[in-house]
């Protein structure tokens, strides 16, 4: 289990680096964007699709982050509810329906990258499958996050 | 319908992070309502894919980058002079600094986390209580997503269809009048001479190199406002403006940035980005769930049910939002129910910046509402102090908002006036 945990951590660290990287890179595509239309007369016509579609992928690698790290909002009323038993239950239970929606993401995601992958970005001409696919690797990823996350739950309960 | 909002609310008091159990609750009435699951990906595209919600992550970093920069420092010593020693004055100094870092951070969190630890720690040495030290910071953090650049109103913008440029400008004036609620709180404590007399103790050689930056930190606003007002750039393309004038600030005029700070204000941001636009994205499915059950004849009913009483309409949502902020972060309940509410509000012949300021300052004022507001947290946190403590002294500012928000339901110009003239 330690080692899974270390894994799917490992993982998820890097989609927080990656997200990082993504941000800076957005912020220098729309400053190029501007600095072209103002001071070389000329604007990057792929700049506003290519920032757009780069959150996309920010949004849901920045989810697994997030996951890993506990930072979703949540209402979190049951925080000193029970012992540790319910705590134990409780998160997992949790975990386990965050992984039930992430499922349906990911597994909708890959369809939708099936049916539309082939088409291509109306500006830049990257094919789709590169954004949609954003849908499908955060949701998968998301369903790794939480099932380690569940088990793990249930793993604290037991006494070392 | 009601089966979608039940299956909702049981997820969510479950504990279930908010953007999933959208999710989950979706996904659960799609099976139910034998439509394809297809829209589960397609709705979440199509809720991300939007220009105007870029300005978020922008906003986002710029405040980030700030805040690792020791601006909130600079602009709290700046604040602390522009008060001088008057009885309460850091009291005033407190509610200042939260207007002049509301033009920098665009989230409430952001304000008490940067504000609370120095003057949530620092009032008692002065002879404050630690409560009303804790309750003045927690009423003053929900300026900050009031006064623009606000990432509230970027995603309300964008799940409303309305222009942000204008919400900026709108949120003006109310942003300012929460400051003289706040400041009038004080004001009548300080003449029961509850509140002791202020100790500046900054020498007055420093006071020009602190108005100074206070100036460079304070243009940030006003350049994102008067940019986009001109018609120079998008809201969107101001943000990622901000944070590239945020990271010269930083790096070059105050050296007070390194590139290990950078990277980590930039991990930051985007984490918290990600999760209000997963929010969005599940908002969007959400939406399209509600529709299909039939939503268009509640919201015909409602219209109904108000009709020539647009100010009643509007004290009914601010109840409304108030309730649900009792039991949950009401921005969700907001990003959810505006596109259903401003057609409304539009029917009712309500001006678009009237609803829409009154909606985002109540829905604001969830993030400092018993007993989940999650800024009640961060401030018990900071000082070490239970709720209740912290509740004793915030209900009279709690409650000073409440009556600005009454006041703006029946002054629209409030919300309207500067638009209007602006524009």
């Amino acid at each position: 289990m330690d080692r899974l945990r270390k894994i799917v951590g490992g993982a998820a660290i890097a989609c927080d680096h990656a997200v990082g990287w993504l941000l800076i890179a957005l912020v220098l595509i729309n400053g190029a964007g501007v600095f072209m239309r103002y001071v070389v007369g000329d604007s990057l016509s792929w700049s506003e699709e290519a920032i757009r579609y780069l959150a996309i992928w920010i949004a849901f690698l920045g989810s697994v982050a997030a996951s890993w790290s506990d930072e979703h909002m949540d209402m979190n009323l049951f925080a000193d509810f029970g012992g540790p038993a319910f705590q134990a239950w409780h998160q997992c239970l949790l975990h386990l329906l965050n992984t039930a929606f992430a499922v349906v993401v990911a597994w909708q995601g890959a369809v939708y990258c099936m049916l539309n992958g082939a088409q291509t970005a109306p500006t830049s001409g990257v094919p789709m499958l590169y954004v949609y696919g954003a849908i499908a690797v955060g949701g998968a990823l998301l369903t790794i996050v939480h099932l380690t996350k569940a088990a793990d739950a249930l793993m604290i309960r037991k006494p070392a | 319908m009601s089966a979608v909002v039940i299956a909702l609310s049981a997820l969510l008091l479950a504990g279930m992070p908010v953007a999933f159990a959208f999710g989950l609750a979706s996904v659960a009435a799609l099976i139910l309502d034998q439509s394809s699951l297809l829209n589960v990906a397609s709705k979440m595209f199509a809720g991300l894919d939007s220009f105007v919600l870029l300005a978020a992550p922008f906003y986002i970093a710029a405040g980030e980058i700030m805040n690792r920069g020791g601006i909130s420092e600079r602009l709290i010593e700046l604040s602390r002079i522009l008060v001088g020693r008057v009885r309460g004055g850091t009291a005033y100094a407190t509610i200042i600094a939260a207007v002049l870092f509301s033009g920098i951070s665009g989230t409430a969190v952001a304000d008490i986390a940067a504000l609370g630890q120095i003057f949530i720690n620092g009032m008692p040495k002065e002879g404050y209580s630690k409560a009303f030290a804790a309750a003045l910071v927690t009423a003053s953090s929900v300026i900050g997503p009031i006064i623009p650049p606000s990432v509230i109103m970027v995603l309300y913008a964008a799940v409303a269809d309305i222009s942000v440029l204008n919400l900026f400008i709108a949120g003006i004036l109310p942003g300012l009048l929460l400051g003289v609620a706040c400041g009038l709180v004080v004001f009548f404590r300080g003449l029961k001479g509850e509140l002791p007399i202020a100790h500046v103790e900054i020498k007055r050689a420093d006071a020009p190199r602190l108005i100074r930056d206070g100036i460079l930190v304070m243009s940030l606003p006003g350049f994102i406002v008067i940019g986009t007002l001109t018609g120079a750039f998008t809201p969107t393309e101001a943000g990622g403006i901000a944070v590239i004038y945020a990271l010269f600030l930083g790096f070059f005029v105050f050296r007070s940035l390194d590139w290990a700070g950078l990277t980590q204000a930039m991990r930051n941001a985007a984490r918290l980005t990600a999760g209000l636009f997963l929010l969005i994205a599940t908002v969007e499915i959400v939406n399209y769930v509600l529709i299909m059950a039939g939503i268009g004849e509640w919201t015909a009913g409602l219209a109904k049910a108000f009709a020539g009483q647009p100010q009643l309409f509007m004290l009914a949502c601010v109840v409304a939002f108030l309730l649900i902020g009792l039991a949950l972060d009401a921005g969700p309940a907001l990003l959810l129910l505006a596109p259903f509410l401003l057609p409304v509000s539009r029917e009712m012949g309500i001006d678009d910046m009237h609803f829409s300021m009154v909606m985002i300052v109540s829905c604001t004022l969830g993030l400092i509402s018993p007993p989940v507001g999650i800024c009640l947290f961060v401030a018990c946190k900071i000082g070490n102090i239970t709720m209740r403590q912290l509740w004793s002294e915030l209900a009279l500012f709690f409650y000073a908002e409440i009556a600005l928000i009454v006041l703006m339901v029946f002054v629209p110009e409030i919300s309207t006036a500067l638009p209007r003239w602006l524009r």
